[in-house]
């Protein structure tokens, strides 16, 4: 007869007597902790970070510009850079909260007298129309990166200040052209897609970005470097005015966005696409 | 995860301490066997237990929606047992219940309940002298019955470690019972 003890127990006879013992081991009977977990909690509620995540409060403005104010703040000093980095992009934070806000009023239908110089949708109502894009990089003081798979952009924009400098790239709506699929129209805008480039810092760059319970983020790889890809319900932007002062911004498309640095200029893609065919897009803008 | 319990989860990242009461409850459980099987010993594993869950209601903002809660928690609770008990310089025991209290199989034969005993004292006796490392990957998937992908979260190892740490410790676990 085998022996049936522990040294020559066969691999599912071990398991079995390990179960079986976990099934006997002397646990001590369990103690209702739940009063003292809460008395301890109540006694002393979360802190400001904490409550930065709650989506009771996240989408109070002025606390929400006043972490943003401390992440910039902390982001001047070496331990806020690592911090930054260690969320896989610079200048970009992302929360979320229980609702987002109404996203643009659709446009009205283009008449045809309206001046062709108009901001699209009016939501690039603060930037300027250049010529092309050679003009936009002159303006904003590094290379504006066009994506090939698109080709030259319908329309170029820029929004040139003392301390800031962004350049935008308008496409319109498009059908399906190999290797792309169509490309639909933003309702609120017209536009089909919108890169957005500027140097990627706090000082400059965009911000933060408030993500509704219907939003997702996701970190991925964009072109060998970390990125950020947000879709789902509309989301609303953070950035800081010239003054210094961070204000919220419109949202400028109501669709997916990718965001991802190229050295020191981060990009953001916006359009109604799934995150495949934006990867796609931007691996043409190396 | 349920969606009751989704619907609690978001209750208490609003800051609402009876919807997070009632996560521990459902939890307190398995969080102090978890923590008594890391510290084995009963007033530390409660002490554990009761950090652990109020850590995990502060840090409620960076848990990722639609993730499980249970290796979440169990996390926070192992770390916050080994923790403390790498602060102990007692090396408690885990022990087995009375044996007579306790008969896995009532209808068994004196015989075959004397060998069952004598099996479990043996491995429960190797278990105690492994490396914590080794005891602790036991004891989540044999003791506590994790599955190996909610070990890989509560450890924070890929799946495939989990694999290979457990072949590891049931290895020396055999050398423990050759004795």
């Amino acid at each position: 007869m085998a022996d049936r003890r522990g040294p020559h127990l066969t691999d599912r006879e071990l398991e079995a007597a390990l179960r079986d013992a976990g099934a006997h081991v002397a646990y001590p009977p369990t103690v209702d902790i739940v009063a003292a977990v809460r008395e301890r909690i109540e006694a002393r509620p979360r802190g400001f970070m904490q409550l930065l995540w709650s989506p009771r409060y996240a989408l109070v403005p002025a606390l929400a510009t006043l972490v943003l104010l401390a992440v910039a703040t902390l982001a001047f000093t070496p331990l806020g850079a690592q911090a930054a980095e260690a969320l896989g992009l610079r200048g970009i934070r992302i929360f979320q909260t229980a609702e987002t806000p109404p996203p643009l009023p659709p446009r009205p239908s283009p008449s045809p007298s309206a001046s062709a110089s108009a901001p699209p949708g009016g939501v690039l109502s603060d930037a300027v129309k250049v010529a092309s894009v050679d003009a936009a990089s002159r303006q904003v003081g590094f290379t504006v990166i066009v994506p090939g798979a698109l080709g030259p952009p319908d329309e170029v924009y820029t929004r040139v200040t003392s301390q800031d400098a962004q350049a935008f790239l308008v496409y319109k709506p498009r059908p399906a052209s190999s290797p792309l699929p169509a490309i639909p129209e933003s309702p609120q805008t017209g536009i089909g897609v919108l890169v957005t480039e500027a140097r990627g810092s706090f000082e400059f760059g965009l911000l933060g970005k408030l993500l509704g319970p219907g939003s997702r983020a996701e970190q991925l790889t964009v072109n060998g470097v970390t990125g950020i890809w947000i879709e789902g319900a509309p989301h609303q932007f953070f950035y800081r005015q010239p003054n210094g002062q961070f204000v919220q911004d419109t949202l400028r498309l109501a669709g997916n966005v990718l965001i991802w640095n190229s050295g020191d200029v981060l990009i953001r893609l916006e359009a109604q696409i799934p995150k495949e065919v934006a990867l796609r897009i931007a691996s043409t803008m190396p | 995860m349920s969606d009751d319990e989704a619907l609690l989860l978001d209750r208490a990242k609003r800051g609402d301490a009876d919807a997070f009461g009632q996560i521990v409850s459902r939890y307190q459980a398995l969080a102090q066997r978890t923590a008594y099987v890391i510290t084995r010993d009963a007033d530390a594993a409660q002490d554990v237990a009761q950090e652990a869950f109020v850590k995990a209601y502060r840090a409620l903002g960076r848990f990722r929606p639609g993730a499980p809660l249970r290796p979440w928690l169990l996390r926070i609770v192992a770390n916050e047992a080994i923790n403390r008990a790498k602060a102990g310089s007692r090396h408690p025991t885990l022990d087995l219940a009375a044996a007579e209290s306790r008969m896995s199989d009532p209808a068994a034969s004196p015989e075959a309940q004397a060998i069952a005993s004598e099996r479990r004292e043996m491995v429960v006796r190797a278990v105690n002298a492994m490396k914590d490392e080794d005891r602790l990957v036991i004891a989540y998937r044999y003791f506590l019955d994790l599955s190996e992908v909610e070990m890989a979260d509560v450890l924070d190892i890929p799946r495939g470690t989990v694999k290979s740490r457990l072949s590891r410790a049931m290895s020396r676990l055999r050398e423990h019972l050759r004795g």
